[in-house]
């Protein structure tokens, strides 16, 4: 490593020798069959009608403002109410619940109709913020007007990075769910553990990535100010095999004409051959690259 | 008709660092959405002034009613922050669009979607972009980082090319390929008259007269 550009300013994660691999569901007959009867119970848990339509992606279902999607890829869906969703109006910040309330409106949500999962915990409280700004108004008038109860996951006590594992829950009011996603895949332990590469050699793998390469010394820093050992989940619209072992490293660069900007980068945590990029899946990006 | 055209760069010549996925993202959303392709352009055929308004800037090369003001919609994949969309090659103009060079909608674009970090940062947004509103309906963009994807263009075009407005279709495209921790934005305006808030791609649902005169500015960001 060039340690004239790159500066590592965090302990490397303490990691076991080897980790474990979690698999999905992805052959064809088994993935029609979850996604019918995910979206049988959840038209009744939201009160759609059962007329459905397909996008080639996913399963809808849809009832005036309401619809549910469910991803045919993953064991996940979405449900949007279009009348409360990520609307602009200020009446939808006059009572939207406090923090607190929101995390138990969303825990009792998600405990009453089966939708909290152990590997689930609640992570964060976010908003949707909107900015209303007459002509020539430099400020503008800033209000919120749903609250996101997020959830992340953990395996084997590690996290799971990546758009496909995460749930959030909104609300406009303590009554009214304009909204939620459950991106997740249901997942098989295998019994053979994988071993794990050095953290040290990630970082090698990860400061010799192309996207370095034309970094010049005197004028870039990267600063690597966090590691972590976990799992990727790609997209809920991706047919995944298996969760990826990765070291999500983040940090910042610095050049002349890009100031401090961050950075989340993954490298595969394991040594891994062809057969298990096919196998397991480890297609990301445009390049079957270490590093994504 | 409907025109789209898109500008990629993962190749930053030292610049920055350099990105992965970014010509796979724009092509996935030039080569998904319905509508005549105008043009594409990546890496150092990727140029700053193609986006930024004639006599605007210093320097002041700015030819976007050739490019970027010349379709309905244009996507830039690439690194961004607040102060502007970064290219790689710097010896056209200066090799950034910066939000005060850009003036759009005055010849043809109602969009402009920067895939890129930060371009939508909430910080000063009304000073730094509302110049870049002459016609143009919306920019559509991140107020936090965004991750290195290279399907979030063609899932966006899915969504327009099946009815969804244009705000929706862009959240929800963002919330299929981001991390929890990401917020995406956008930047709307509408003036006496129109309603940008119900835009729709051409040919899939209402699309708003374009806002002009004086016009009001709606900024909304939400996690993905």
């Amino acid at each position: 490593m060039n340690t004239n550009i790159f500066k590592i300013e965090t302990r490397l994660p303490e990691t076991e020798k080897q980790i474990s691999i979690f698999t999905t569901a992805t052959d064809t007959e088994t993935r029609e069959r979850k996604t019918s009867e995910s979206l049988k119970s959840l038209i009744k848990l939201f009160g759609l009608t059962d007329r459905t339509s397909t996008d080639g992606e996913k399963m809808i279902a849809t009832a005036k403002s309401k619809s549910v999607a469910v991803y045919q890829a993953s064991d996940s869906f979405w449900y949007q109410d279009d009348d409360y969703f990520a609307r602009e109006e200020r009446k939808f910040s006059q009572e939207l619940p406090d923090n607190n309330s929101a995390q138990d409106l969303a825990l009792k949500f998600l405990k009453e109709n089966g939708l909290m999962l152990d590997a689930a915990a609640i992570h964060s409280v976010s908003y949707t913020t909107v900015i209303a700004a007459k002509p020539d108004e430099k400020t503008g008038d800033e209000y919120n007007t749903e609250v996101h109860v997020n959830f992340r996951y953990s395996l084997d006590g590690l996290p799971v990075f990546g758009p496909g594992a995460k749930t959030r829950v909104s609300f406009v009011t303590d009554s009214i769910n304009s909204g939620v996603y459950h991106f997740w895949r249901e997942v098989t332990p295998q019994s053979k553990k994988r071993n794990l590469i050095d953290p040290k050699l990630a970082l090698e793998i990860h400061a010799k990535n192309f996207r370095f390469s034309s970094l010049k010394e005197g004028a870039a820093k990267v600063i690597i100010n966090k590691m972590e050992l976990g799992y990727f989940a790609m997209s809920p619209t991706e047919l995944q095999p298996a969760l990826i072992p990765v070291y999500k490293i983040s940090g910042v660069v610095s050049t002349e004409s890009l100031p401090e900007y961050v950075f989340d980068h993954h490298v595969v945590a394991i040594k891994y051959s062809e057969a298990d990029v096919k196998t397991m899946g480890f297609n990301i990006g445009n390049v079957k690259s270490l590093v994504f | 008709m409907a025109t789209k055209g898109i500008e990629w760069v993962n190749e930053y010549h030292g610049r920055a660092s350099n990105l992965s996925n970014n010509d796979n993202n724009a092509q996935g959303f030039y080569n998904r959405l319905s509508g005549t392709k105008s043009f594409e352009y990546g890496d150092d055929l990727a140029w700053d002034q193609d986006f930024e308004e004639s006599g605007t800037g210093s320097p002041s090369a700015g030819t976007d009613s050739s490019y970027a003001d010349n379709v309905d919609v244009v996507f830039f994949s690439g690194h961004g922050s607040s102060s502007g969309m970064l290219f790689g090659k710097s010896n056209r103009d200066d090799g950034r669009a910066r939000p005060s060079e850009l003036g759009l909608g005055n010849k043809d674009c109602e969009w402009l979607v920067v895939d890129a970090c930060e371009f939508l940062s909430r910080t000063d947004v009304f000073n730094r972009l509302r110049g870049a509103f002459k016609g143009l309906h919306y920019i559509l963009g991140f107020h936090t980082t965004c991750l290195d994807v290279k399907d979030r263009g063609e899932k966006f075009a899915a969504k327009l090319n099946d009815g969804q407005r244009v705000r929706n279709a862009w959240i929800n495209a963002c919330a299929e390929t981001e991390n929890s921790g990401t917020e995406c934005a956008y930047l709307r305006a509408d003036s006496s008259g129109t309603d940008t808030f119900n835009d729709h791609w051409h040919g899939k649902g209402s699309v708003s007269a374009d806002p002009t005169g004086s016009v009001s500015l709606f900024y909304l960001k939400t996690s993905c």
